[in-house]
């Protein structure tokens, strides 16, 4: 029915169209005004995704801890972009990923509704007053020239100016077609006075925004038609305000491909805009008064209506903020109460969403996010399979008391574990990664995180080999082979102690280089091991068959705790700064740990 | 003067990879430096440790710094080559 019905509508539109451009040759430019409008918009946010490769998410990263921050990032960057859409794009993009929490999304989207009113001054005040279309061809030109370059930013900023090119071409299309439209039809014939008009028009403007899925072009298409006296002003009013609620189709449908924080997201954009809409229908005559005071406050003439409806825009949108930014907590709970996370007896992915792909900088995070979801689970694994709980690992009780309290066997499934709790997990960041525009300063990063996921799997493989023995020798009434394997438990316990206070406590000063220094002690706690474990066959303190399988487990234990050292040395150290990536250089491989240990410090 | 170094500025933000290897110089300076300081400071604890579990574990540590300064030293002076 769906499939049948978006069928039909093409050719209908099309259809329309063509016979709209036959009969009116005006209509024929005002739409080609429309569309190059559109291209334009298009254009510019190509243009601006060169840019997020780095500096817009750090920006981002740095700016939304706050909610005021978040609230001026959403103003600026829809004020320099002149694209809400990009803007809620990328906001549930970092939303998905996690790297901002939801409260912060609804102030960057409050404050993209903010920005996103510059637009109507520009046009308003410029675009209209101007002869636009001159500087439209120079851009295009030097856009053009851009676009061919090879550097990916150059290329960007190609896309910009070509972008604000037809942007202006645009406007210069629509305003000659409304010019010569007035001649032959005269559009304000039909305004619709009160309040039927208002809400004939709010919905008008919500379904042309929908279509078109930007409010900037129903928007110039509004000031356009005003400026050419095709429209009565309070008509043109009723119609921003449904091009603003309109406007929120674009945070939906980008939802839709998002985990349900984006989706909350879209939901509070979708309230706010709509609480907006209606406040300003239902004080439409007061916002009316107040904005001729303010236009004659700041000169602007009474009958220029295309500036009063730029502050109109301003006007209802600035108020709406101020009644829904208080209520953000509430919005925040009403939201994350109703629409919820999907609950599944197997673990799914959290972060890797087809938003969280859109930048590559948002798509890495989701990686190493869901990366480290599944380190969590796999040290619950391990520490149960070590017959110990997490729990009692990362408490602060010594961990001698902590392996004398867990001296029974936990019956635990290993692999039945795995099953549930990573092997799902993992295959999703495999197709995931798989799907990653991989640029040049994001390579390492992944590789990084890809090798994270084999350790974890490694590290979790070991565990199996090793509980088998544990399980054996835990109740032994040798007490030589018991206290050794409890060794190898406390051993292997104590990495993931240190391991989980360093992701707890990552502000702390440490860093990636202070890997190293356990590898030397964990490297030298394993020869005393092997020297140990030798003495004791030696003096027939254990059979040789013990000695066989301790020496054998040894090896699993160092396997693991290696891996786990890996692990937190990939995960943990993320920050995008050029010090992190250099830690990352000189950190010291398996030879030169060796080196230090041969050193004779050691001994 | 001030117009050719904004010139160079702009070159360089536009050009990927020479602005990637600068960050990585000055990720690495910095981070030598930071070892630089650490290294002191252990060898400083180290003089006055009398504590010989406790000063064998300092003289690891100290070894470690001093052998990630010499690799990112040694980094270092191959990335400048290669710039120069």
């Amino acid at each position: 029915m769906k499939y049948s019905l978006r069928r039909i509508i093409l050719p209908i539109t099309f259809l329309l169209l063509t016979y709209g451009f036959w009969v009116s040759p005006d209509f024929k430019e005002i739409s080609a005004g429309v569309a190059i409008f559109l291209f334009g918009m298009l254009s510019l946010e190509e243009g601006f995704r060169a840019f997020t490769g780095g500096m817009l998410e750090k920006i981002l990263r740095r700016t939304t801890n706050r909610l005021w921050k978040s609230f001026s990032f959403g103003v600026m960057a829809t004020t320099i972009m002149q694209s809400s859409s990009l803007v809620s794009v990328i906001t549930i993009s970092f939303l998905s990923a996690g790297l901002i929490g939801l409260a912060e999304g609804i102030g960057i989207v409050f404050g993209s509704n903010l920005g996103t009113t510059t637009g109507a001054w520009l046009v308003a005040g410029f675009g209209l007053k101007v002869k636009i279309s001159a500087y439209a061809m120079p851009m295009l030109v030097f856009g053009m020239i851009l676009i061919f370059q090879p550097s990916k930013k150059l290329k960007g900023a190609g896309y910009i100016l070509a972008g604000l090119g037809f942007l202006f071409l645009g406007v210069h299309f629509m305003k000659e077609g409304f010019d010569a439209f007035k001649d032959t039809l005269d559009l304000a014939e039909y305004a619709i006075e009160g309040l039927p008009g208002l809400l004939l028009y709010a919905l008008i403007g919500i379904v042309a925004t929908v279509i078109m899925q930007s409010s900037h072009a129903t928007l110039v298409l509004i000031i356009t038609a005003l400026a050419a006296q095709q429209l009565s002003y309070e008509n043109a009013l009723a119609l921003a305000i449904g091009s603003n609620i309109g406007t929120t189709i674009t945070a939906i449908i980008g939802s839709i491909s998002s985990n349900e924080q984006g989706k909350r997201l879209a939901g509070a954009h979708l309230i706010f805009n709509l609480s907006t809409g209606f406040i300003a229908i239902a004080f439409i005559h007061q916002f009316m008064l107040m904005v001729d005071v303010l236009c004659a406050w700041v000169g602007i003439a009474a009958d220029d209506f295309a500036l009063k409806l730029a502050m109109f825009h301003t006007l209802f949108n600035l108020v709406g903020i101020m009644v829904m930014l208080p209520l953000i907590g509430r919005l925040v709970d009403f939201l994350e109460k109703n629409i919820k996370a999907e609950q599944n007896k197997t673990v799914k992915p959290k972060y890797l969403t087809d938003s969280a792909l859109e930048f590559t900088g948002t798509a890495i995070e989701a990686l190493r996010k869901e990366t480290t979801r599944i380190y969590h689970n796999s040290c619950d694994i391990i520490a149960q399979g070590l017959s110990m709980t997490t729990q009692s690992i990362f408490s602060t009780v010594p961990l001698d008391d902590v392996i004398k309290r867990h001296n029974t066997v936990i019956d635990y499934d290993v692999d039945a574990a795995y099953v549930e709790k990573i092997k799902g997990l993992y295959g999703d960041i495999i197709i995931f990664s798989g799907k990653v525009s991989v640029e040049n300063e994001a390579v390492e990063k992944l590789a990084r995180i890809q090798s994270a996921n084999k350790k974890i799997i490694m590290a979790l493989k070991d565990t199996k080999h090793l509980q088998k023995n544990i399980s054996n020798y835990m109740g032994s009434d040798n007490g030589y082979i018991k206290d050794e394997y409890n060794n190898l438990r406390k051993r292997i316990a104590r990495v993931l102690r240190r391991l989980n206070r360093l992701d707890t406590e990552q502000q702390s000063g440490a860093s990636v280089l202070s890997f190293d220094a356990l590898k030397v002690r964990l490297q030298e706690e394993s020869s005393i091991l092997h020297k140990r474990l030798e003495r004791l066959i030696r003096a027939n303190h254990i059979s040789p068959e013990m000695g066989i399988s301790l020496m054998k487990d040894a090896i699993y234990a160092d396997e693991i705790v290696g891996d786990l050292i890996e692990i937190g040395s990939s995960l943990f150290y993320c920050d995008e700064t050029d010090e992190v990536e250099a830690e990352h250089l000189i950190a010291l491989d398996d030879d030169e740990i060796d080196e230090i240990i041969e050193s004779g410090v050691s001994k | 003067m001030k117009l050719k170094k904004a010139l160079e500025a702009v070159n360089s933000y536009f050009d990927l990879e020479g602005s990637l290897s600068k960050e990585q110089e000055k990720g690495l300076d910095k981070v030598l430096k930071k070892l630089n300081k650490k290294e002191l400071s252990l060898q400083e604890k180290l003089a006055v440790e009398t504590d010989s579990i406790k000063l064998k574990h300092l003289e690891q540590a100290l070894k470690v710094i001093h052998l990630q300064r010499k690799k990112g030293m040694q980094l270092l002076s191959i990335m400048r080559k290669e710039k120069s």
